[in-house]
C-alpha cells in the first residue's frame, strides 16, 4: 500500500473522525475492532469473497438500523438465514447504472441514523472510469452517513476498485480464515466461526494490527427468534 | 421476383439489398433509404450546426432556413421510465449510416446531446419505416422500385426459397462440434437448391473438396464454425456465402428447420437474418417490443436504470420465488391426466398488464395490487410488453389453427418458433440487460402464477380429484379411486378450472400410468423427472438419463430397452411383472459390461458422452462441446483415441439409470415386489 494513503497524523484523524456518525454502535464480532472503528464513516472489509460473504451474513444478523445495497448476479446472500430480522432493508443492483441510482437514492434519503452496507460494489465495474464513478458516489454518501463496504480482493490481495478507492476508504480491514494461514479449518474456535481481521489502513492505529472475530461467540449476538435446538430446549433468556 | 436475404448499409449512403430466389442472387440498391438520429441537444446552436451536415437527407421535410428548419426536425416523444411526460427531440435523417454513427459517437463522447432510439440496430429501424420485413418476397417494377408482393403480416406466407447446405463432421465416437487439433474423419452433407436436393452420408474428409463449389454457391450454409479452416483448406471461399449458421451445439434441428424459425422471427421483429443468426432469442423479442414502443413514440434510452424498491429480508424471501413446484410422492400412479395452462406466463403478463412502466408506477391512476407481493400494476393503459405479447399470442393461435387445418409441417415449425419467443418473454422480463425488463415485473408474474396454480389445486380437490404433482403450469390429476377419468368428467373439470383461474387449460397428456422417479438424496421424488405411458401407447420421458446428451450410449441403450418393456404394461399387475422383466434387461447389459472381454466385444463409441466445457478432462475447460470417456485414470477426450474405460464408473451409471426407472421403495426393490 502506498504510504500516501496511510497517514497517521492527528490532523487526519480529526478530519475523518466525525462525531455525529459514532452514535450507533456496530457489532462486528470483536470489541477492540468495534472500538477502533468508532467515529469513522467509510470502512471496508475485503478478502476472499466466500469469507467476506460469511462475515456480511454475520453483520446483517448482528446489527439493526442497516441498509444493504447488494450488487449481485447469481448466488450470494442466503436470505433464508436472515429472516428473523425485518430491521434491515435491502436493494439488489444487477448492473452498474442501477448501482449508481441506488447511491443517488441513499444520497437523497433524509432519514438519518442507519448504516449503509454495500456488498461487492465493484462487481459490475468493467472499466477504471466505472470504478471511479462508484468510488465518487461512495465518498459522497460517506459524508452523510456511515458506509461499510464488503469487497473482493484482487489476485494481488488488494481490494478491488483501484488506488482511488483504496485511498478514499478511511479504514481497510482484510479478512481471512485459518485456511489462508496454512492450516485446516475446523469447527469451534479457530474454525469456520472464527475470522482473522488485519488492519491494512487506519488513520490512527498502526497497520498490521490483528483481531480475531468470533462470529457466533459474540455475547451481543443472540438470535432469540430463530433458536438452535439447544436454545429451544433451554428456557428462553429474556434480556 | 425473389426474397430479400440481407441488407447492408453502404459507405456512400443508402442500402444494398441482396435478393435470392434459390437459384440466382442479385444485388440492388435502395438509394432512398435513410437512418434517423434522435437526439436532445444540451448545447445551444447544436441543431442548426448539425443541419448543415452534408449527409443529411434533403428530401425529408427539412425545408426552410434557420428556425423553420429547426422546427421541422423537432418531434414530440414520451419520456422513460414511466412514459407519462412528453419531450421534444430532434430527428435527423442521415443517408449514410457511417456518418450517423460518427456524429452519434462524437455527441455522446462530448456530452453535447442525449441520443435516443439507438436500439434496435438502424437496419431494423429502416425496415420498420419501409413497412415490410427483411425476408419479404419482393418484385421489381419497371422503374427499378422494389415492392413487396405479399402481406407482411400474413402467417401463411410463402417460405423463402433460399438455397442451403448443411455440413456435419464425424469421428469414430459421434458428431464432433469442437475443433482443436485433430481433424474429423468423415462428414455428412445435405444440399438443397431450387433444382436439386441431395445428401451425402459418412463421406471421408478428403472428399470434401469435391463439394466445395456446390457449398460456395448456396445462400445459407450451416456448419460448426470452428471448422472454417478445414473448409478453406478444401477450397471453399466462405466469403461467397451470404449467410452462415453456426452449428456448434448438439441439436437435432437442421438448417432447413432453423431457416423456418429464423424467417419467422425476422418477420415478427423486422430484424435481418444475418443479425438473428448470431444473436440470442432476446434480439427478436426485444426488437418486437421496441417496435411497439416506437409506434407509440416512446423513447428508448441507451441504458435503462430500473432500481427496485427497498425490501426487508422476509419480503425478499417472499418476492424472490419462482413458480409453484411440488415434490411428488415417488412411485407408479395409474390413470393420471396432466393438465397444462396454455401459454400461462405470457397470458398472465397480458391479462395483468405487466410491463416495466406499469409496475409500481407512481403516476398511475387505476392500480391493482398483485396478490402476495407489495407491487401494484397500472391498469389504465396497456403496457408495451403486454401489447407485444398479445400480438405474438394471436399469431401463434392463428398458426396453430392453420397448421392443424392444412397439416403443414412448415406452419407447425413457425408456431413453435413463436412459442419459443413467448417462453423466453417471461425470463427476459427479469433479465438485467433487457430493454423492457424489470425485476419487480418478473416478481409479479411469478407471484400471479403461484396464486393461479394454488387456486387450480384447490378447485381440483373440491371437484373430488387428487393432485399428484404440480409443475409451474402443469397439474397431474387422478381420481381418488384411481379409475380412468372419462372425457365428460375431464371437460367439466377443465371448465371449472378455467372459471376459477381465468386462464385456458388443455390436456397435455393422458397417462395409463406415470412414474415419479425416486430421488436418491431424499424420500421424495425429483420434481422434474418422470416417465409415463400415454393412452396412445407412446412413452413420455422427462429428465431421464436417456434423454440427456451427456449420457453414454451404453446407459441409454439399457434404459431405452427397459422402457420398451415397461411400455407394454397397462395395468398395475402388468406393470409389476414388466418391472421384473425390465430389471432382467438391465442385468443383461450389466453382465455384458462386467465381462472380461469387454474391449474386444464391445464398440468403444458406446462409452463416449458429450459435455460442454469439459473442465474435469481439460485443464481450464473448453469453449464448446466435446466427447469424453471415463478411463481408469480419469476422464479423457475421445478424440485422443480409445484408451480403456473405468468399468466401475459405467456400472454405477447403469445402477443410477435403473434407480430412475424403479418406482419401488428400496426394501420392496430388494424383495423383488411390484411397484
Amino acid at each position: 500500500m502506498d504510504r500516501a494513503v496511510e497517514p497517521t497524523s492527528a490532523w487526519w484523524v480529526t478530519v475523518y473522525r466525525q462525531p455525529h456518525q459514532g452514535k450507533v454502535e456496530l457489532r462486528l464480532g470483536s470489541a477492540p475492532l468495534e472500538e477502533a472503528l468508532q467515529g469513522f464513516s467509510f470502512i471496508e472489509f475485503y478478502g476472499e469473497w466466500p469469507t467476506v460473504l460469511r462475515y456480511l451474513h454475520y453483520t446483517l444478523s448482528a446489527n439493526t438500523d442497516t441498509r444493504l445495497i447488494y450488487v449481485q448476479l447469481f448466488g450470494g446472500i442466503n436470505p433464508y438465514t436472515l429472516t428473523h430480522s425485518d430491521a434491515t432493508l435491502i436493494v439488489r443492483c444487477f448492473d452498474h447504472n442501477t448501482l449508481l441510482e441506488a447511491f443517488n437514492r441513499v444520497g437523497q434519503d433524509e432519514q438519518e441514523g442507519y448504516t449503509l452496507l454495500v456488498a461487492n460494489p465493484y462487481l459490475h465495474a468493467k472499466t477504471p472510469r466505472q470504478q471511479t464513478e462508484i468510488t465518487a458516489h461512495l465518498r459522497s454518501v460517506a459524508q452523510e452517513r456511515r458506509v461499510i463496504t464488503f469487497n473482493q480482493e484482487t489476485k494481488t490481495h488488494t481490494p478491488k476498485g483501484g488506488y482511488f478507492h483504496a485511498s478514499s476508504v478511511h479504514i481497510l480491514i482484510h479478512l481471512e480464515t485459518q485456511r489462508r494461514r496454512g492450516r485446516g479449518v475446523r469447527r469451534g474456535i479457530g474454525g469456520w466461526d472464527t475470522l482473522y481481521a488485519t488492519l491494512t489502513k487506519h488513520p490512527a492505529k498502526p497497520s498490521n494490527t490483528h483481531y480475531t472475530l468470533h462470529l457466533d461467540k459474540n455475547p451481543h449476538h443472540n438470535n432469540l427468534k430463530t433458536p438452535t435446538l439447544l436454545n429451544w430446549l433451554q428456557p428462553t433468556r429474556v434480556e | 421476383m425473389g426474397w430479400i436475404l440481407d441488407a447492408k448499409p453502404r459507405k456512400q449512403g443508402g442500402v444494398t439489398l441482396l435478393i435470392a430466389d434459390g437459384q440466382t442472387r442479385i444485388e440492388t440498391s435502395l438509394a432512398t433509404a435513410h437512418f434517423n438520429l434522435y437526439l436532445k441537444p444540451k448545447l445551444p446552436g447544436l441543431i442548426p450546426h448539425l443541419l448543415s451536415h452534408p449527409d443529411l437527407d434533403p428530401n425529408t421535410g427539412m425545408v426552410g432556413e434557420g428556425g423553420e428548419a429547426e422546427e421541422a426536425v423537432e418531434e414530440e416523444w414520451w419520456v422513460p421510465p414511466w412514459y407519462t411526460e412528453k419531450t421534444s427531440v430532434a430527428r435527423l435523417p442521415f443517408t449514410s449510416i457511417e456518418s450517423l454513427q460518427c456524429v452519434e459517437r462524437r455527441l455522446t463522447a462530448e456530452g453535447a446531446a442525449e441520443v435516443y432510439n439507438t436500439y434496435p440496430d438502424r437496419v431494423t429501424q429502416l425496415f420498420w419505416s419501409l413497412g415490410y420485413p427483411p425476408t419479404a418476397k419482393v418484385g421489381c417494377a419497371g422503374d427499378g422500385k422494389l415492392t413487396p408482393v405479399e402481406d407482411p403480416s400474413a402467417e401463411d406466407y410463402e417460405q423463402p426459397g433460399y438455397s442451403w447446405a448443411e455440413l456435419r463432421f464425424y469421428d469414430w465416437y459421434g458428431e464432433v462440434l469442437h475443433y482443436e487439433w485433430k481433424k474429423p474423419t468423415h462428414f455428412d452433407l445435405e444440399v438443397h437448391t431450387k433444382d436439386e436436393h441431395y445428401t451425402v452420408r459418412r463421406e471421408e474428409l478428403g472428399a470434401l473438396g469435391a463439394y466445395a463449389r456446390e457449398m460456395g454457391g448456396v445462400d445459407v450454409l450451416g456448419y460448426p464454425k470452428t471448422y472454417s479452416r478445414i473448409l478453406v483448406e478444401a477450397g471453399l471461399n466462405l466469403y461467397t456465402v451470404p449467410l452462415t449458421l453456426d452449428r456448434r451445439t448438439p441439436t437435432s434441428e437442421g438448417v432447413g428447420e432453423a431457416l423456418i424459425r429464423l424467417v419467422e422471427w425476422s418477420r415478427i421483429s423486422y430484424t435481418p437474418l444475418r443479425l438473428l443468426a448470431q444473436a440470442s432469442i432476446g434480439m427478436p423479442l426485444t426488437a418486437n417490443e421496441a417496435h411497439v414502443a416506437y409506434g407509440r413514440r416512446w423513447l428508448i434510452t441507451q441504458t435503462n436504470t430500473r432500481l427496485e424498491d427497498w425490501k426487508t429480508i422476509p419480503q425478499l424471501v417472499v418476492h424472490d420465488r419462482g413458480g409453484l413446484l411440488y415434490r411428488p410422492k415417488p412411485g407408479a400412479h395409474f390413470n393420471v391426466v396432466q393438465l397444462d395452462f396454455t401459454s400461462m406466463y405470457p397470458t398472465l403478463i397480458h391479462k395483468w398488464n405487466i410491463s416495466p412502466e406499469t409496475v409500481n408506477n407512481p403516476h398511475a391512476q387505476h392500480t391493482l395490487g398483485v396478490p402476495g407481493t407489495k407491487h401494484t400494476v397500472e391498469m389504465g393503459r396497456l403496457g408495451v410488453v403486454p401489447e407485444a405479447l398479445s400480438r405474438l399470442l394471436t399469431r401463434r393461435e392463428r398458426l396453430r389453427r392453420l397448421a392443424a387445418e392444412l397439416g403443414d409441417g412448415t406452419l407447425e415449425l413457425r408456431q413453435q418458433a413463436v412459442k419459443w419467443l413467448l417462453v423466453a418473454s417471461f425470463g427476459y422480463l427479469g433479465f438485467r440487460n433487457a430493454k423492457f425488463g424489470k425485476i419487480e415485473a418478473y416478481e409479479c408474474v411469478t407471484a400471479l402464477a403461484r396464486e393461479t396454480v394454488r387456486r387450480a389445486v384447490d378447485a381440483v380437490g373440491d371437484a373430488g380429484y387428487r393432485v399428484l404433482h404440480v409443475m409451474v403450469d402443469s397439474v397431474f390429476v387422478q381420481r381418488r379411486d384411481e379409475a380412468p377419468i372419462t372425457a365428460d368428467e375431464l371437460n367439466t373439470l377443465i371448465r371449472t378450472l378455467e372459471q376459477v383461474t381465468g386462464l385456458k387449460l388443455k390436456v397435455e397428456a393422458e397417462y395409463d400410468w406415470v412414474v415419479f422417479s425416486r430421488n436418491r438424496h431424499s424420500t421424495l421424488a425429483s420434481p422434474q423427472r418422470y416417465y409415463g405411458r400415454l393412452a396412445s401407447g407412446a412413452l413420455k420421458l422427462k429428465g431421464l438419463e436417456c434423454v440427456k446428451r451427456s449420457c453414454p450410449q451404453v446407459v441409454r441403450d439399457a434404459q431405452l430397452e427397459a422402457l420398451g418393456i415397461l411400455r407394454e404394461a397397462r395395468t398395475p399387475k402388468q406393470f409389476a411383472a414388466a418391472l421384473n422383466r425390465a430389471w432382467g434387461a438391465f442385468e443383461k447389459h450389466r453382465s455384458r459390461l462386467e465381462s472380461t472381454r469387454l474391449d474386444v466385444d464391445t464398440q468403444p463409441h458406446l462409452f463416449a458422452f458429450c459435455v460442454r466445457g469439459a473442465r474435469r478432462a481439460v485443464p481450464g475447460g473448453v469453449d464448446g462441446y466435446v466427447w469424453l470417456i471415463k478411463g481408469e485414470e480419469g476422464y479423457y477426450q475421445a478424440e485422443w483415441g480409445y484408451m480403456g474405460i473405468d468399468r466401475g464408473h459405467y456400472l454405477k451409471l447403469l445402477d443410477a439409470a435403473w434407480e430412475q426407472l424403479d418406482p419401488r421403495p428400496p426394501l420392496q426393490r430388494l424383495r423383488g415386489e411390484g411397484g
